[in-house]
């Protein structure tokens, strides 16, 4: 089959040794990654934050709709060699060639986008929604909570609106009147509804990461205080706030090389002791302030620190009392252990992930029966309301 | 499967190859080729997969039919392909031209455009005398399955690659050529056409911030797009086929360099522009008619060759202005042309073909003349809050100097020769330069977890 051209014996042998040594490189490494992606796969994607996608099982059905073959697709993707690498090192070359012109046109202020964040000043933030796009779900979660309260006249329920970025044109100040559609559509009286208030790109740094979409410790810290006075509780005392500069990268600067390490605080509270129990047992503590506070703590994030996501969380004080329920997302974690203070039990429920851990539906007046609930407070913001809430409450 | 998958890259071309050279008669190394084939299209398009083995069955039946003189094999055959092509692609179109609403959608089988053209060419050359009817199926589905040019071309015809379905040799100098030629490809593809299309579509999609500059450069964005994705699919499947011991015929060169429109028509998809110059343009008079005829034949050629490239309207206005440039070029302006400065007459061709992917492009006729008149009649753009959309473009400009550069044939004037340590460092280029392609392969399936899981 081969046909070798006539060439002196000398060139000829190094010419051929030079093509086949290529060729065998060329397979070698390409069919070290099909071994990899099949034999030897990774679990978790630590750069992109969430689980590796695997080699997926054969079936003629998923063959047939195409599934399989883009789980196949999917895998390779992540599984290859070197593969974090190669992201790492585009989006590395992606931000660098964006950076100038970030600079150029984001100067003076405004609104500048980076794939699915924006840059504004020395923030990575996120266009605001208008009120059109998000009327119809936050006035249907309105209703939604006023018909639990009307169902369990016994709870006390509340409503807690973080505004962000999402609410507030940063660069015009303009807002989207989200909060006041919410507040003004629920039959709640007015003393139970609050919100953490951003009116300004000032309020706006104060309160929130400069990388990250959470609230940072002095905006959870504000937004606690709120709450205490919301709820009729006396907040903790706060000894200070514990510091580490420069440590932090928030998931918006995800895949953004290049953005520098901003601080990261947390305040520090004189717990009382509790007990904390997850789906599966009671955990120690639910968070690692301590081990942060102490410099222990390796990597740095919001959920590590104050608590990954959880579908049920329960904190006992063993103090007579109330018991509180806490309805939110993950801008909780850096609020609920000192709400729990004020509180006999805390119930804190996270319904973007409770059906799946506790392997059945939220259903909000059994679990206001079955755990003798006396009030209830919502918090989050523009998802939480205008999305999760609905989706996922509506059993 | 597409070339720049990673499924394609990691698994099917290695194991490919692999069984391939392991084979140890023609017969394997055909049915090698012909299990892969089928597998490449049942990957991407599975309940498709019958329909191409059928299409082909019954133009091989016909074939063998009409080889026999039986009269209604060849227009059977010919109905029976240009039927599919019609109901798969066009029937939605042409039930909307008599008013015909809610039809049921079919599926459009991956490929059907080439595969129906070369089946076409298959039974109408048989019907001339010019081939003989092949004898094996299996030979035949491979003619019309070959995975390189199954999905894109380049259009084969049958007498040319007949030869090469039975014994055919490799060269290893052509082999490892043939893998250069297809990481060139794949970077043409995933280096600069991706990078482009992202640039076009930015472009396009702001209807009020895009005004005559930024159009006239969405316009060459999309070109370049189109260019360096079609000819890049091209030299991917040269390159496989010279790798599978087959010279698969050429079908782009530079077309961006041309000097006048009919230039740029023997540069670009030539093996389609052949097509319809030896199954409609000349059968149907060609230029050996009066003027008009003449003018008429061109303009049929051309709405037709628009109406391949889609099933709307925008594709057969393309065609038309294609038409109507080159019976301009060739009846109007005619030997003029070549008097005016080199220059002169690649920067008219070029702002024509421009122009022309205007067409292309936007599907919407109203918009395209939107977008026509912002090209001509000056309006600003607003650079500044485009830019703020997604400065992540900025990466992707990156690839435009790069677009230029290589419209113009600058590698084929420096090529040198293939021996020793020149050697060994174009292999070592090409393999650099696959990892790279692969890293933007993989940097399109970054999708980081933002509000779960932390």
């Amino acid at each position: 089959m081969w046909y070798i051209p006539e060439e002196r014996p000398g060139d000829l042998i190094k010419t051929r040794t030079i093509q086949i040594v290529t060729v065998a490189l060329l397979l070698l490494f390409l069919l070290a990654g099909f071994a990899r992606t099949l034999l030897s796969p990774d679990t978790e994607i630590f750069y992109e934050n969430r689980p590796a996608n695997r080699f997926p099982a054969f079936s003629a059905s998923s063959f047939l709709d195409g599934t399989w073959q883009s789980d196949v697709e999917d895998a390779f993707s992540d599984q290859i060699p070197a593969a974090i690498r190669m992201k790492k090192l585009y989006n590395i070359f992606d931000t660098r060639a964006a950076l100038p012109l970030i600079r150029l046109v984001g100067h003076g202020g405004g609104y500048v986008g980076f794939r699915n964040i924006c840059f504004f000043e020395d923030m990575l933030v996120v266009r605001p929604v208008a009120l059109a796009e998000k009327e119809d779900t936050f006035l249907a979660a309105a209703r939604l909570i006023d018909s639990w309260q009307e169902a369990a006249p016994g709870t006390e329920f509340y409503v807690y609106y973080i505004e962000t970025d999402r609410d507030l044109n940063l660069e015009t100040g303009a807002k989207s009147g989200l909060y006041d559609c919410l507040a003004g559509a629920l039959a709640l009286p007015a003393e139970r509804v609050g919100r953490l208030r951003v009116d300004s790109f000032a309020d706006y740094r104060r309160l929130f990461f400069k990388t990250d979409h959470h609230w940072n410790a002095d905006g959870s810290y504000q937004g606690y205080l709120d709450l205490c006075t919301l709820l009729g509780i006396t907040p903790l005392a706060v000894r200070g706030q514990y510091r580490v500069p420069a440590c932090y990268h928030g998931t918006r600067a995800a895949g953004v090389e290049g953005v520098p390490a901003e601080d990261f605080a947390v305040n520090l509270y004189d717990y009382p002791d509790m007990t904390v129990t997850i789906p599966s047992g009671p955990i120690p503590d639910y968070g690692m302030q301590s081990l942060f506070v102490s410099g222990e703590l390796e990597s740095v994030s919001y959920g590590s620190i104050f608590g990954v996501d959880c579908g049920e969380l329960v904190f006992d004080t063993g103090r007579p009392g109330k018991t509180l329920l806490v309805m939110g997302d993950s801008y909780d974690n850096a609020v609920v252990k000192a709400l729990a203070a004020g509180f006999s039990k805390t119930y804190c429920v996270d319904l973007r992930s409770y059906a799946a851990e506790l392997g059945h539906p939220f259903v909000m007046a059994d679990y206001l029966g079955e755990h003798g609930i006396d009030c209830a407070v919502f918090i989050g913001g523009v998802d939480y309301f205008g999305e999760t809430l609905l989706r996922e409450g509506g059993h | 499967m597409s070339f720049s998958s990673l499924s394609f890259l990691y698994a099917f071309l290695p194991l490919t190859v692999i069984l391939y050279y392991l084979a140890p008669s023609p017969q394997w190394r055909n049915g090698v080729l012909l299990f892969a084939s089928l597998f490449f299209y049942a990957w991407g398009a599975p309940k498709a997969l019958p329909l191409l083995v059928g299409m082909a069955a019954l133009v091989w039946l016909c074939g063998l039919g009409s080889e026999k003189g039986l009269g209604f094999c060849h227009p059977l055959s010919l109905a029976f392909v240009l039927g599919s092509l019609v109901l798969f692609k066009y029937l939605g179109f042409f039930a909307g031209l008599v008013g015909v609403k809610s039809l049921p959608a079919l599926l459009l089988p991956a490929g059907i455009s080439f595969t129906s053209f070369q089946l076409m060419a298959y039974s109408i050359d048989l019907r001339r005398g010019q081939i003989r009817a092949e004898r094996n199926f299996f030979r035949f589905l491979l003619y019309i399955s070959f995975f390189p040019q199954l999905l894109q071309g380049p259009i084969l015809r049958y007498g040319a690659t007949a030869p090469m379905l039975g014994e055919r040799s490799v060269m290893l100098d052509g082999a490892v050529g043939g893998l250069r030629r297809f990481v060139r490809g794949l970077a043409k593809k995933v280096l600069i056409a991706d990078q482009a299309a992202v640039l076009a579509s930015t472009l396009y999609g702001q209807r009020t911030l895009s005004g005559t500059s930024g159009l006239w450069l969405a316009a060459l964005c999309y070109g370049m797009q189109v260019y360096y994705d079609f000819s890049g699919y091209s030299d991917m499947a040269i390159g496989l086929g010279r790798l599978f011991g087959f010279k698969l015929p050429e079908n782009f060169d530079h077309p961006f360099a041309a000097l006048s429109v009919s230039d740029f028509w023997r540069r670009w998809h030539m093996t389609l522009s052949r097509w319809f110059r030896d199954y409609v343009y000349i059968p149907l008079g060609g230029n050996r008619v009066r003027r008009g005829r003449f003018a008429l034949n061109l303009l049929i050629v051309w709405a037709l060759t628009g109406l391949w490239h889609g099933a709307s309207w925008n594709y057969v206005l393309w065609g038309l202005y294609y038409g109507v440039l080159l019976v301009i070029e060739r009846l109007v302006i005619g030997k003029r042309l070549e008097r005016l400065p080199v220059l002169l007459r690649w920067l008219v061709t070029f702002a024509l073909v421009n122009i022309g992917w205007v067409f292309f492009c936007i599907p919407d006729p109203p918009l395209i003349l939107e977008k026509l008149r912002r090209m001509f009649v000056y309006m600003p753009t607003d650079w500044r809050a485009l830019l703020s959309l997604d400065a992540s473009v900025c990466s992707k400009a990156l690839s435009l100097p790069f677009a230029l550069l290589f419209s113009f044939p600058i590698l084929k004037k420096a090529a040198v020769p293939e021996k020793g340590m020149r050697l060994i460092v174009l292999n070592g280029m090409h393999l650099v330069l696959l990892i790279v392609c692969i890293m933007f392969i993989i940097s399109s399936s970054f999708t980081p977890f933002v509000y779960f899981n932390f």
